[in-house]
C-alpha cells in the first residue's frame, strides 16, 4: 500500500485528478475575464479612460453605441460569472467524487488487509482498533483526498491570476500587494507552531490536574485524618494557575494572528488607496483599473487563506493516513494471492498431516517440538493438551496458525504456503466457539460453501452497471453479496433442491433437525411463499382447540387469549388492537413507522396510553444503562429496543422531567411508542403496567375490536386468516408461549405435534426452521445446536479431513451420536478429533496424545492409552 | 416477576453481594426469569454450561447419576447461585439440577454477563475476589486434606 497521501492520490487517482486540474485550468480565463470586463466598462464603456472611446465603436465584429455597447459588456459580465460559477460547482463535484473514490478505495484497502492479518496479529491488535482505524479515524480524510493535489493548484492557481491581472494593470501595485506575502508567510506559521505547542503544554496541564483531584479522592481518609486539605487545595490552585496562564498566551497569539492577518489584508488597500491614488491624479493610470485593481485585491484574500488552511491540513492529514497505514502493514500480513488463490487451480490435498518438530508460543500453554502424524483416512483422536498444546496443534493442523518453527504438511505440502481456497476445499476446522452469522439458520449451514463469487450481471440488478464500473475505478470486488454465492459442486449437488436434501439429511445425522421443528413454530413464514402449509395449519385449528381444552398443563405453559384481559406475555401491541397487521416486520417497534397502525391507535383512543407506557420504560431504561458506554456491544443486546432508540432516550427523559405537561414529537413521539408497543410485561419486568394503565388498555381493545374487526389490514386473533406476523405456532394456536415457562416449551411443541400427527405438517416446520432468522450471533440457537450447525456447516462442503475440537468430545449418549454421525459421514477421509472420553478413544483408529508435560506420544490407541 | 425482586436475592449471594445493586439490576434485565415445577428439570448431568442461575423461590435439588439413577446429593434454596463456573469458563455441567419444589429462579446468560464484566470492570473485579476467595478455601480444604491422608498413611 501506498506509504504517502500524495503519493496514494497520484497513483489511485490520477484520471480523476487530471480531470480536476483541467477543469481548474478551464476557470483561469474566465477568472480574469470577470475581472477584465468591469475595468473596459469604466474605462471604455463609461468614458472614464484617459483616452475616450469614439461611438460607435467596433467590438466583437458589432458596431455599437454607447448603451449598447455597455449592454453588451453587462451581458458579457454576467455570462462570465455564470460560467465561472458553473465550473466552479463542477470542479467541487468532482473534487467529492474523487475523495470518495479513493475514501472507498482506501477503506477497502483496509478491510482487506484486516481479513488478511495472520490470526496472531488479532492477539494485540483489538476489535475496536480496527473499526476505529478503518472507520473514524479516516473519516477526516474524506473530503481532502480530491483536494490534496487540486487545491494547491486550483487556489494558487487562482491567486496567480488576480496578481496577474493587477500587474498588468500596474507593475508597481502588483508589487504593493505581494510585499507583505514574505512576512506573513513567514510570521504566522511560527506564531501557529508556538499555540500548537501551548495546546499540548494545556492538556498535559488538564491531565495533571486531574490526576491530583484523583489521587486526594482516593486518599480522603488521610486527608481528613492528617488535616492536610489546604496543602491538597494550594496544590490545585497553582495548577489552575498554569491552566489559566498557559491558557492566556494561547489566546493572546490566536488573536494576535487573526489581528496581523486582517490588518496585513487592509494595509494592502491602504497602498493602492494611496499609491494608486496618486497615479490617477497624475494620469499615469486609469481609474477603471485602480477600481478593477481593488476589487480584485478584495478577492485575492479568499485563496490566500485557503492556501494557510490547506497547508495546515496536509501536515494533519499526512500524519494520520501514515499511521493508520503502518499499522495495517508489515511482514507478516499474508499476500493478496493466498485469500484469492490462482485461476483455475482445483487443487485438493490429500494425505497424511505431518507435523515435524512443530513450535508455537511459549511455556505449558504452547506447543514444543512436536511431531507426529494423522494418517489420510483415519479417524485420529486427539487426547490431553488441555493447557493450550492442543488446540494449537488442532489450528496448525488447519492451517489457522503458522508455527513459529517446524513444518506441518498435508501429503507433504507445507500447509502455511497453500492459498485459502486451497486449505477451504481440503480441511475443515470446528471448535467450540463458532461464528454465527445474522441472517437465517440456512444461510449459515450454507456459510462453507458461500465462495462462488455472485457478480454482478444486468438484468438481475438495476444499476449493476454503475456498480461494476465504480467497483474497477476503486479496485473493489465487482460481485453482487445478494446473488447465490453458493458453491453447489463443492457439496457435491446439484442444486437448490438437492442441497435442501442433503441440508435435512445432516441435520437429522447429527441431531439438529428436533432443533429445527421448534425454530419453525416460533418462526414466521410468509403464506404467499407456503400456501400449501399455511392453509393446513389453518385446517388443523379446530381439532387443535379441542384437543386444547381438554388438556389442562397447557395453559401452564401459553397463556391464551381473553377479551376482557390484560395477556400479560404479549407486546403491549397485541394487547391494544388483540389483532397484527397482515405483514411481518422484523420487530414489532418497526410497527411504530406503520401509519395504517398509528392511525388505528388514534382511532381507538390509545395513543395517549402508549405514550405514557413509552417514556416509563424509557426512564427505566435511562436509568438502567445510562453508565454505559455509547459504543458498547452492550446495547445491542435488547432486539426489541435498538442501540439507537435507547441513547436518544435519555433526552427524552430528560425533557419530559423539565415539562410536567411533555408532548413528545416527531422521532421522539415514534421512539416511546415503538418502546410501548414492543414491551411485554413477563419477559421485560420492567414496573409499566398499573391498574389504570391495564384499564385504558382493555378499553381500547374493546374499541379496536368492534373498529378494526373488517378491517382487510388487520388480522384479528381467531380471525380464519393466516397471521404472517405471528408465529407458527400461534397461528395454530390463539395464544402466548409464558417467557417464564420457556425450559418447557418443548412441551407445548409436542403437544402440537401430536396434535397435529394428521395434518403431516411437521416437514414444512422444520423447512420453516431453516429460513428463520438466528439474530445475532446465533443466539436464537442453543449452545450445543450452535455446535451441531458448526459441524453440518463442515462435513457439507466435503472436506478431505475434518478437525473437530469440543464437540462430541465426552462420554454423554448426545457425544457418542455425534461422533457416529461424523464416523459414518466421514468414511474413508480422515477425521481428527479432541476426545476426552477415554473409552471413546480407544476405539480410534490412531491416537495423539499431548502429556500435561508437553510431551507429544502416538500410535494405536492400545499402545499410547494403556501404559498412560 | 418483577427485576427488584430478582436484585434482592442477587444481593443475598456472595458472589453478587459487593456489586453495585444498579449493575445487578441491568444484569437482571438482560438474563430471564423462569419457572420450574416441582420435578422438572433444569439441565442434565454433562450438558453444555451457557447460564447461571439464582434460587429467587422455591428449592431445587442437586442430582448426580449413580448406578444409572438419579440421586438427590444437595439442596439448593432461595438467594442461592449455581452454575456460575459454567458462565466463567466452557465446561459441562457436573451435575443436574431439578426442580424440588415450584422454583421461581434467575436465568444469567453467558453473554449477557459477559459483556457486563467487560462493560464494568468494577464488577469483574468483585468475581474475581470472590473467585479467589473461594480458591484460597479449597486450596486451604486440600491442603488439610492431603497433610490428613498423609498422618493416615504414616499411622
Amino acid at each position: 500500500m501506498e506509504k504517502s497521501l500524495v503519493r496514494f492520490v497520484w497513483k489511485y487517482g490520477k484520471v480523476d485528478t487530471i480531470k480536476t486540474l483541467i477543469v481548474t485550468f478551464m476557470t483561469f480565463p474566465i477568472i480574469y475575464l470577470s475581472l477584465e470586463i468591469p475595468k473596459i466598462i469604466v474605462n471604455d464603456a463609461l468614458g472614464a479612460g484617459n483616452e475616450p472611446v469614439q461611438f460607435p465603436t467596433e467590438f466583437l465584429y458589432m458596431s455599437l453605441e454607447q448603451t449598447d455597447f455597455l449592454m453588451v459588456l453587462c451581458f458579457l459580465f454576467i455570462t462570465a460569472i455564470i460560467l465561472n460559477n458553473w465550473l466552479k460547482f463542477v470542479l467541487n463535484t468532482q473534487i467529492g467524487l474523487t475523495s470518495e473514490r479513493m475514501m472507498r478505495r482506501l477503506r477497502y484497502t483496509l478491510y482487506e488487509s484486516v481479513l488478511r492479518f495472520p490470526i496472531r496479529r488479532f492477539q494485540h491488535m483489538k476489535q475496536g482498533e480496527i473499526v476505529q482505524s478503518v472507520m473514524g479515524e479516516i473519516d477526516a480524510l474524506s473530503g481532502f483526498f480530491g483536494e490534496v493535489i487540486s487545491t494547491p493548484v486550483w487556489q494558487g492557481g487562482m491567486l496567480a491570476v488576480y496578481m496577474t491581472f493587477i500587474f498588468l494593470q500596474d507593475p508597481f501595485l502588483g508589487a504593493a500587494a505581494i510585499a507583505l506575502y514574505p512576512v506573513q508567510a513567514y510570521v504566522i506559521p511560527k506564531l501557529q507552531k508556538r499555540v500548537v505547542m501551548l495546546n499540548k503544554e494545556r492538556v498535559a496541564n488538564v491531565r495533571k490536574i486531574a490526576d491530583n483531584i484523583g489521587e486526594s479522592v482516593g486518599a480522603i481518609e488521610e486527608i481528613h485524618t492528617s488535616d492536610t486539605a489546604r496543602w491538597h487545595l494550594a496544590q490545585i490552585s497553582d495548577r489552575l494557575f498554569e491552566s489559566y496562564r498557559i491558557r492566556l498566551a494561547i489566546f493572546k497569539r490566536k488573536y494576535l494572528i487573526k489581528g496581523l492577518n486582517n490588518f496585513l489584508i487592509a494595509l494592502t488597500p491602504f497602498a493602492f488607496y494611496l499609491f494608486g491614488g496618486l497615479q490617477v491624479i497624475n494620469g499615469n493610470l486609469e481609474l477603471g483599473s485602480l477600481v478593477a485593481v481593488l476589487a480584485a485585491y478584495k478577492d485575492v484574500a479568499g485563496p490566500w487563506k485557503a492556501l494557510l488552511n490547506y497547508f495546515q491540513r496536509f501536515s494533519d492529514l499526512n500524519s494520520r493516513f501514515e499511521l493508520v497505514i503502518e499499522s495495517f502493514t508489515g511482514d507478516d500480513v499474508y499476500a493478496r494471492e493466498r485469500i484469492y488463490g490462482a485461476d483455475g487451480d482445483a487443487t485438493r490435498l490429500t494425505g497424511d498431516i505431518v507435523l515435524k518438530s512443530a513450535t508455537y508460543g511459549t511455556g505449558g500453554s504452547g506447543l514444543a517440538s512436536a511431531s507426529c502424524t494423522a494418517p489420510a483416512s483415519k479417524f485420529t483422536a486427539l487426547v490431553g493438551g488441555d493447557e493450550g498444546g492442543r488446540e494449537i496443534m488442532m489450528k496448525m493442523m488447519g492451517g489457522l496458525i503458522v508455527p513459529d518453527s517446524g513444518r506441518v504438511t498435508m501429503g507433504g505440502t507445507d500447509i502455511s504456503e497453500c492459498t485459502l481456497p486451497v486449505i477451504g476445499r481440503s480441511i475443515a476446522y470446528v471448535a467450540s466457539e463458532n461464528a454465527y452469522f445474522a441472517g437465517t439458520l440456512r444461510q449459515n449451514l450454507t456459510y462453507s460453501l458461500r465462495k462462488h463469487d455472485a457478480m454482478l450481471t444486468e438484468g438481475e440488478i438495476d444499476d449493476a452497471a454503475e456498480k461494476r464500473a465504480e467497483a474497477v475505478q476503486t479496485g473493489n470486488i465487482a460481485a453482487n453479496p445478494l446473488g447465490d454465492w453458493t458453491d453447489y459442486k463443492a457439496a457435491d449437488v446439484e442444486d437448490h433442491t438437492a442441497l435442501n436434501k442433503r441440508l435435512v439429511e445432516l441435520t437429522e445425522a447429527v441431531g439438529l433437525s428436533e432443533e429445527l421443528y421448534h425454530l419453525g413454530l416460533q418462526a414466521r413464514m410468509d403464506p404467499e411463499a407456503h400456501p400449501d402449509l399455511a392453509n393446513r395449519i389453518l385446517a388443523s385449528r379446530s381439532q387443535l382447540r379441542e384437543s386444547a381444552l381438554n388438556n389442562r398443563e397447557l395453559s401452564d405453559l401459553v397463556e391464551f387469549w381473553e377479551e376482557g384481559a390484560l395477556n400479560q406475555n404479549a407486546s403491549l401491541l397485541e394487547n391494544v388492537l388483540f389483532a397484527m397487521p397482515q405483514k411481518a416486520t422484523d420487530t414489532i417497534a418497526d410497527l411504530a413507522e406503520d401509519k395504517r397502525v398509528m392511525a388505528a391507535l388514534n382511532d381507538v383512543g390509545a395513543t395517549p396510553v402508549m405514550i405514557r407506557a413509552g417514556l416509563s420504560i424509557a426512564e427505566q431504561l435511562v436509568e438502567l444503562l445510562g453508565a454505559v458506554d455509547e459504543d458498547s456491544s452492550l446495547l445491542d443486546s435488547f432486539a426489541d429496543y435498538s442501540k439507537k432508540d435507547i441513547l436518544a432516550s435519555a433526552e427524552i427523559v430528560e425533557a419530559a422531567r423539565l415539562k410536567s405537561d411533555y408532548q413528545p414529537k416527531d422521532d421522539a413521539r415514534r421512539i416511546l411508542i415503538s418502546f410501548a408497543l414492543a414491551f411485554v410485561p413477563v419477559r421485560d419486568r420492567l414496573d409499566v403496567v398499573d391498574e389504570v394503565m391495564e384499564a385504558d388498555i382493555l378499553a381500547a381493545r374493546a374499541r379496536a375490536i368492534t373498529l378494526l374487526g373488517d378491517d382487510e389490514y388487520f388480522v384479528s386473533f381467531g380471525e380464519d386468516r393466516y397471521s404472517p406476523a405471528l408465529s407458527l405456532s400461534e397461528n395454530l394456536l390463539d395464544g402466548k408461549r409464558r417467557f417464564d415457562r420457556r425450559s418447557a416449551w418443548r412441551k407445548f411443541d409436542e403437544f402440537l405435534e401430536e396434535a397435529i400427527s394428521k395434518g403431516g405438517l411437521r416437514d414444512g416446520i422444520t423447512e420453516v426452521g431453516l429460513s428463520s432468522p438466528l439474530g445475532a450471533g446465533g443466539s436464537g440457537l442453543s449452545a450445543s445446536s450452535r455446535k451441531r450447525g458448526a459441524l453440518v456447516r463442515a462435513l457439507l462442503k466435503r472436506p478431505e479431513v475434518l478437525i473437530v475440537d469440543g464437540v462430541g468430545a465426552g462420554s454423554t449418549p448426545d457425544d457418542q451420536l455425534i461422533r457416529d454421525a461424523i464416523r459414518a459421514e466421514m468414511q474413508g477421509r480422515a477425521v481428527i478429533m479432541a476426545v476426552s472420553d477415554m473409552d471413546a478413544a480407544k476405539t480410534s483408529d490412531h491416537v495423539i496424545q499431548i502429556k500435561p508435560d508437553g510431551v507429544v506420544r502416538e500410535g494405536s490407541p492400545s499402545v499410547v492409552l494403556e501404559d498412560s | 416477576m418483577s427485576l427488584n425482586k430478582a436484585v434482592d436475592a442477587m444481593m443475598e449471594t456472595p458472589i453478587f453481594a459487593g456489586i453495585d445493586p444498579k449493575r445487578l439490576r441491568l444484569l437482571a434485565f438482560m438474563s430471564e426469569s423462569r419457572t420450574y415445577r416441582a420435578g422438572e428439570l433444569l439441565f442434565e448431568q454433562g450438558d453444555e454450561g451457557d447460564s447461571a442461575f439464582v434460587v429467587i423461590e422455591g428449592e431445587a435439588s442437586v442430582l448426580i447419576n449413580i448406578a444409572g439413577e438419579k440421586r438427590e446429593v444437595a439442596v439448593i434454596g432461595a438467594n442461592q447461585v449455581f452454575g456460575e463456573m459454567a458462565v466463567l469458563c466452557d465446561i459441562p455441567r457436573t451435575a443436574a439440577i431439578g426442580a424440588k419444589s415450584d422454583l421461581e429462579v434467575l436465568r444469567i446468560d453467558r453473554d449477557a454477563f459477559l459483556k457486563l464484566l467487560s462493560e464494568f470492570p468494577e464488577v469483574s473485579l468483585q468475581v474475581m475476589r470472590f473467585l479467589a476467595a473461594r480458591l484460597e478455601a479449597t486450596t486451604q480444604a486440600l491442603g488439610q486434606a492431603q497433610a490428613d491422608l498423609k498422618a493416615q498413611k504414616e499411622a
